[in-house]
């Protein structure tokens, strides 16, 4: 193992630092916007203390670019053991915000462990993945990899912070589809929420078992005892969604509700969704000008720094600066996935691709949410929501990209 | 077996979930911001802009001589903002002591609003200072009420001119709806006030604020100035108040009825009296559920304007019509006598009576028009018959409105054949109804108003002004609309029937029925009517003009269960056109009385008078 000082701008590492810092400095911009008239003075310096989280946050990532992808690989356990540990010890000393424990507070700042640990999973995954000397196909490997998403979601959703477990869980189905998981194993995973949400009505959960017992089934061509448990999977999962409902926290539940129907109770929890479509909406092409929406100043959208940052934006620069930010993240995309393609080494290729689909299901699941597609789900969109700890996170994944990329040629 | 897809396929396929992510973002981003772009613009305007109206002075009402009817003045009105009150029955509990209103009432009034909940519903206006100060004392106590320093209407000839005048009241939801009203503005629901509504109102001034979503008001709007009110035009009515109050008080507190005073040459009312009478300034302020429920309940109807909307048969005033009717016709002359009046007339098995049970003997037209005889006039209403008769009371205009400038007139009633025929069947009723309807009775019924435009045109060479209480709209920059007088109709009676009509009446009040009633001064013409009532004793009619040869002034009252037409309406009428001549300088003034000192407190000084 050599530590590598190589310049970390060869092979275009340049263009997705200007593109991250593009989105970093919109997310000044936008937060400095959305808080400078806030009743609360300690919310009127976010923009300043994200400016100093960017100035960290581009020292992580050349140190992301230039430490070795290997070393991590061998340092994997540990920063999973230290995300866990963690995680646990929020439960007992985190912060409480919202009804939720998901931060560690150090001063003026703030340490979500829930965003370190999706670095940490991905490194153990990808670790598991190319260490294991089973087939894919296996499922001993399955249930091992099953095993290490489930320890981490279980305690993200214990806080409760549902948004970052469906991003794990998310991260993981991708990178198993990645390393080359039969497709009839992921319907193993997917087929059972389909199953939930389908059994909130008796007749779409009969469509729902006559589509997978009759298309589905037929199509993966599979043993009958394979056929026989995701039938069965299938059946619990659904008959027992009624109880998880049930288990859901009111305003989780209240979310879903009010994602099916936001009108119901505009003056309520509705009046997110409402508010923020109609500072989007109300942006227009060009906007409405810098410092000028009158949806972000004169307080009607909630949360505007954090999850709504993308309405401020489309309010105030309109579906020109919406453009531009989706463009900029479908750029890192792009190359992300292409690092993911190039790379020679399983485990580069397998960090490459869990740190693109973390940030992709992030940005889809954020902007889904304030255009109104998705129910609300508390996940921040990357590089522009306020928050050091997502944006450090960020920037660590946009460096492991850069890092995949350039040591494309390096075999395992 | 579809198991494992190759790496590169894998890349692909995830770049290709990917693209399709973020052309449906794409796609709403764009559905959002450029299609609903007008209608989520519009929502942000209305998110941050709170409209405050600020309510215009409503237009005075002045007479003919510019004395003030009706004025609004200042006083203060107590809101409450729907959407910063949370337990709204347990405030108006708190309220309603102090406001001196049924805490149901607040409850109602504040419920009754379903939008815009943030802009005051009036609860109650005209609250005295005192109970303001409390309200303002107690501001911690009493969140999200607030008051105002407003306008109330006043009324300053309250009772004399109710039923004219009319009264304002509070714009409703269902209202606002229609005709685009503030909810809660004031707007006119009877009489003139509603009638001339659309230039008494004025237009509100609005004061537009930016405000956050916690309702913080921000301050004004630069790119939107606010509006200054524009207050209403003034009304000048053709009501000369003296000879309005000298009617009103011919009939005291007791007597029931209507009196109007025209000029027949162009339509214009000077005196509209309409009794018994009510406070409009009950309305103005505002009415509690009692008050107004002893008004409604009241038996003698104060609030049923009978000048224009009862109806009463008009006894032997309508012989002049008969008597028109036959004359042109051609089927008598001034000459004609029919069988002599012997107190009654036998038509086959019934007796039909004259009033006057000593008989007339026999008379000619102008003689039996003088004494009101009965019995020429059942003959002539005989030789007439009912289908020539109702062709020309429908002539008359006695089926249509006046086209008074007073909502809410009704249409008397002129039977025809058709309307015997659908009311009794078609064989069981006569010609007998001719005898009735020949003398102003039977089914024949006329509203005041109705009868006092047909002797107006009787009287003004056979042409029918409209009438009208408008005399001019003037607009606080000063322009001025007078009121154009309007031909209603024609008569269908030539000059010579006029003549001999007018001969007839001008003999009732030279030597006739109404001979008491005449003034030294003063020529005068009229017809006495005594109509029969099943509910009671006889109205007493009287229809006058003066003078006989160019009649200025015409007089048509009715008193309710009265008696005699020559008894009660004629001195009414009397009494009105000398104060009219006193005003011309015709008559000449009688000495002003002796001034006594008050005999009771000042404060009582209208209970007084009354006796």
């Amino acid at each position: 193992m050599v530590l590598q000082t190589r310049n970390p701008f060869t092979s275009g590492g340049w263009s997705m630092f200007v593109a991250g810092a593009l989105l970093t400095i919109i997310s000044i911009l936008l937060v400095y916007s959305a808080n400078q008239n806030s009743p609360d003075p300690r919310l009127q310096d976010d923009w300043g203390k994200q400016i100093i989280w960017f100035v960290l946050a581009a020292g992580v990532f050349f140190a992301t670019t230039a430490i070795p992808l290997r070393m991590h690989e061998i340092f994997a356990p540990i920063y999973y053991g230290i995300a866990i540990i963690m995680l646990l010890g929020l439960i007992l000393f985190g912060a409480s915000m919202f009804g939720a424990q998901r931060w560690y507070s150090l001063g003026a700042f703030s340490i979500q462990p829930a965003e370190i640990g999706k670095v940490a999973f991905i490194f153990m995954l990808a670790r598991y993945l190319t260490y294991s000397r089973r087939p894919i196909s296996s499922l001993k490997k399955i249930a091992a990899a099953s095993a290490i998403c489930g320890v981490i979601t279980l305690l993200v959703v214990r806080q409760p912070d549902l948004g970052s477990a469906v991003v794990f869980a998310v991260v993981f189905l991708v990178m198993m589809f990645w390393e080359g998981m039969p497709v009839k194993y992921l319907l193993l995973f997917i087929t059972p929420v389909a199953s939930m949400i389908a059994s909130s009505s008796m007749i779409a959960w009969i469509v729902f078992f006559a589509l997978l017992i009759f298309a589905v089934v037929p199509l993966i061509r599979s043993s009958l005892a394979f056929t026989i448990t995701l039938v069965a999977i299938n059946l619990a999962v659904g008959a027992f969604s009624s109880i998880a409902w049930n288990r859901l926290h009111d305003y989780q539940q209240m979310r879903i509700k009010i994602f099916l129907d936001p009108g119901q109770d505009p003056l309520g929890a509705g009046y997110q969704i409402i508010q923020s479509k109609v500072a989007i909406g109300s942006g227009g092409l060009l906007g409405k000008g810098y410092l000028a929406g009158s949806q972000n100043k004169l307080d009607f959208l909630p949360l505007r720094h954090t999850d709504f940052i993308f309405s401020v934006a489309a309010e105030e620069f309109g579906m020109l600066g919406g453009v531009v930010i989706i463009a900029l993240f479908a750029y890192i995309f792009h190359r992300g996935i292409r690092a993911a393609m190039k790379s020679r080494n399983s485990f580069s290729a397998l960090v490459a691709i869990g740190a693109t689909s973390a940030l992709a299901f992030q940005m889809l699941v954020n902007i889904g949410m304030v255009l109104g597609l998705l129910p609300v789900a508390g996940v921040p969109l990357p590089f522009v929501s306020y928050g050091g700890s997502s944006l450090l996170v960020s920037w660590v994944f946009l460096g492991l990209v850069v890092n995949a990329e350039r040591n494309w040629q390096e075999y395992s | 077996m579809v198991d494992q897809v190759p790496k590169t396929s894998r890349g692909w396929i995830l770049t290709g979930g990917l693209i399709a992510a973020i052309l449906l973002i794409l796609a709403k981003l764009i559905y959002l911001q450029v299609f609903q772009y007008k209608y989520y613009f519009q929502i942000s305007e209305e998110n941050r802009i709170r409209v405050l109206p600020r309510s215009a002075m409503r237009g005075k009402i002045v007479d003919r001589e510019g004395r003030l009817l009706a004025s609004d003045r200042p006083a203060y009105t107590v809101s409450i903002i729907p959407s910063e009150v949370s337990k709204i029955d347990y405030l108006a509990g708190e309220l309603a002591p102090l406001l001196e209103m049924d805490e149901k009432a607040i409850v109602r009034k504040v419920a009754d609003r379903r939008t815009r909940k943030y802009e005051p519903v009036a609860i109650r206006r005209d609250l005295s200072f005192p109970a303001v100060c409390i309200i303002e004392e107690s501001n911690e106590l009493f969140p999200g009420v607030i008051y105002q320093l407003d306008q109330t209407r006043t009324y300053y000839y309250g009772k004399s001119l109710c039923h004219l005048i009319g009264y304002t009241g509070e714009v409703d939801e269902r209202e606002a709806k229609d005709q685009q009203y503030r909810v809660g503005s004031i707007i006119g629901r009877a009489g003139v006030e509603r009638q001339y509504d659309q230039f008494l109102r004025g237009i509100d001034g609005i004061d537009y604020l930016e405000v956050s979503a916690t309702g913080r008001i921000i301050g004004p709007l630069d790119d939107r100035p606010s509006k200054d009110p524009l207050m209403g035009d003034e009304l000048a009515l053709t009501i000369d108040m003296d000879l309005q109050m000298a009617a009103d008080s011919c009939f005291g507190d007791t007597l029931s009825g209507a009196a109007i005073f025209l000029d027949p040459k162009t339509g214009e009312i000077l005196a509209l009296v309409s009794k018994p009478t009510y406070d409009p300034n009950l309305f103005a302020g505002f009415v509690s559920r009692s008050e107004y429920q002893s008004l409604a309940g009241d038996e003698r109807l104060p609030l049923f304007d009978r000048t224009i909307r009862g109806t009463y048969p008009p006894g032997s005033t309508a012989k002049i019509l008969t008597a028109g009717a036959a004359l042109e016709e051609g089927l008598i002359t001034p000459e004609t006598h029919f069988g002599a009046c012997r107190g009654g007339y036998q038509f086959g098995n019934r007796f039909f009576k004259c009033w006057d049970k000593r008989g007339h003997g026999s008379l000619g037209l102008l003689a039996a028009i003088e004494q009101s005889c009965d019995v020429y006039f059942y003959q002539l209403g005989l030789k007439l018959g009912l289908e020539k008769w109702s062709k020309y009371a429908r002539a008359c205009g006695f089926d249509q409105t006046t086209g008074l400038d007073i909502p809410g007139e009704k249409i008397g009633h002129a039977p025809d054949e058709n309307w015997y025929e659908k009311t009794y069947g078609k064989y069981n009723w006569n010609k007998s109804v001719m005898l009735n309807l020949g003398i102003g009775q039977g089914e024949f019924l006329v509203t005041p108003i109705e009868l006092a435009q047909f002797y107006a045109g009787i009287v003004n060479h056979g042409v029918v002004m409209k009438p009208h209480v408008m005399r001019y709209l003037r607009t606080p920059k000063g322009e001025t609309n007078y009121y154009h007088a309007e031909i209603a109709r024609g008569l269908p009676f030539s000059e010579e029937t006029l003549e001999i009509l007018k001969e007839g009446l001008y003999r009732v009040v030279q030597s006739g029925t109404a001979a008491r009633s005449r003034i030294p001064e003063v020529t005068m013409g009229g017809k006495t009517g005594t109509a029969q009532n099943p509910h009671g004793e006889d109205h007493s009619w009287f229809v006058g003009y003066a003078p006989a040869l160019d009649p200025q002034i015409l007089g048509c009252v009715i008193v309710e269960n009265a008696g005699h037409g020559s008894t009660v309406a004629a001195p009414f009428v009397k009494a009105v056109f000398i104060k009219f001549f006193q005003k011309k300088g015709i008559i000449k003034m009688p000495p002003p009385p002796t001034p006594m000192p008050p005999l009771v407190s000042a404060g009582n000084g209208v209970n007084g008078a009354a006796n």
